[in-house]
């Protein structure tokens, strides 16, 4: 019987959750300032990017974070200053991700916004201050797909507002 | 002509009661002192019984029956049958006309309800397809405090596409590195 119903239920489920893609979010915390100590060590696959995109004279690695979800799951990042970033992949468009970013200053939004960032793409939130400097958010998505899975763009789930803190990995 | 005479020719009628009243009451006061007449008005009423008793009345049984077998049996004037056709051919036209009116609103209905649902299923994988989410109406107070929505700001950047940006800084900036492949959203601090 509980066979049966199990069965039935992970028929009337469709897709299993083992054939949806994954999504490989990282986030990295970086502190420029213009204190001429160079680029960190730990960036040496960013530093010359960052340098490219501004004029400061160092960059700081404050912290890596890497965490996986489902399409459709939420991701917490906490940041440096009492930040917390809301990562939520909703669709595969293509080679693109589409998701949802929300950051919070403490439990109030400071930005939210709806973007797609294609595959190994790189998104870069700056500006606000931390201790010395500014601090830059460097937000990598990779799509892991499951070779047999055939996914095209999923359903939205709606999130709660308030952020939830996580602890950094 | 005698009273006689204009009494004798009413007397059959008065005998079968179809005169009129003041006839029947002029004929009657008559024949009360009117031997003759009296005598007359005894013969056609003693003719007319015997009469009645002579004459055999058919049986009626399934007279009305065989009237109405007799009237359906008949060919209907061509007029008739012609103008019976095209009632006929006119109901037939309108019940068809009103089937397939039907079915066209039913194709219609349909394709509108589905419309969405096989662009959704057929255009998954289009780029930059409109996002579907819906965004709740803001105050007027978190207007003024948010950036204006900024939908593809960086179009000709497809390492990433802006659909929507709503930040509490006013002065909140976006671009893109197409070079390096980077796009950057600056908040800058509030003072």
């Amino acid at each position: 019987m509980a066979f049966t119903v199990g069965t039935a239920g992970r028929v009337w489920a469709g897709p299993s959750l083992a054939s949806l893609p994954k999504i490989a979010v990282r986030v990295d915390s970086v502190v420029a300032s213009d204190t001429h100590q160079g680029i960190d060590a730990r960036l040496t696959p960013m530093g010359p990017r960052l340098q490219s995109l501004f004029s400061y004279t160092t960059y700081h690695l404050v912290s890596h974070q890497e965490q996986q979800t489902r399409m459709g799951a939420l991701l917490s990042f906490n940041l440096p200053g009492g930040r917390i970033l809301h990562v939520e992949p909703h669709a595969i468009e293509g080679d693109m991700i589409a998701m949802e970013l929300i950051l919070f200053q403490g439990e109030r939004p400071l930005m939210t916004t709806d973007l797609k960032l294609r595959n190994h793409g790189v998104l870069i939130i700056g500006g606000p201050r931390y201790e010395e400097g500014m601090l830059i958010i460097s937000i990598g998505a990779d799509c892991r797909r499951p070779r047999t899975a055939d996914v095209g763009a999923l359903p939205l789930r709606p999130h709660s507002a308030t952020p939830q803190a996580a602890a950094p990995e | 002509m005698s009273d006689c005479d204009q009494i004798a020719l009413l007397l059959g009628p008065f005998d079968d009661g179809e005169l009129d009243p003041h006839e029947m009451q002029e004929v009657a006061r008559h024949l009360a002192t009117c031997k003759s007449c009296e005598e007359l008005l005894g013969d056609y009423t003693a003719i007319g019984r015997e009469l009645r008793e002579i004459i055999a009345i058919p049986p009626l049984t399934g007279f009305a029956a065989g009237v109405d077998a007799r009237i359906a049996g008949l060919r209907a004037p061509l007029r008739e049958r012609l103008g019976a056709f095209f009632e006929g051919l006119n109901q037939r036209w309108a019940a068809a006309f009103a089937m397939v009116s039907m079915a066209g609103a039913v194709a219609v209905v349909t394709a509108l309800v589905l419309t969405p649902y096989l662009r959704r299923s057929v255009g998954t994988g289009v780029q930059n397809a409109p996002m579907a989410k819906m965004e709740a109406p803001n105050t007027p107070q978190e207007e003024s405090e948010q950036l204006a929505s900024s939908p593809n700001i960086n179009p000709g950047d497809s390492h990433a596409v802006i659909k929507r940006l709503e930040s509490q800084i006013p002065t909140t900036a976006v671009w893109s590195e197409p070079e390096n492949g980077t796009t950057v959203i600056w908040l800058p601090s509030e003072q």
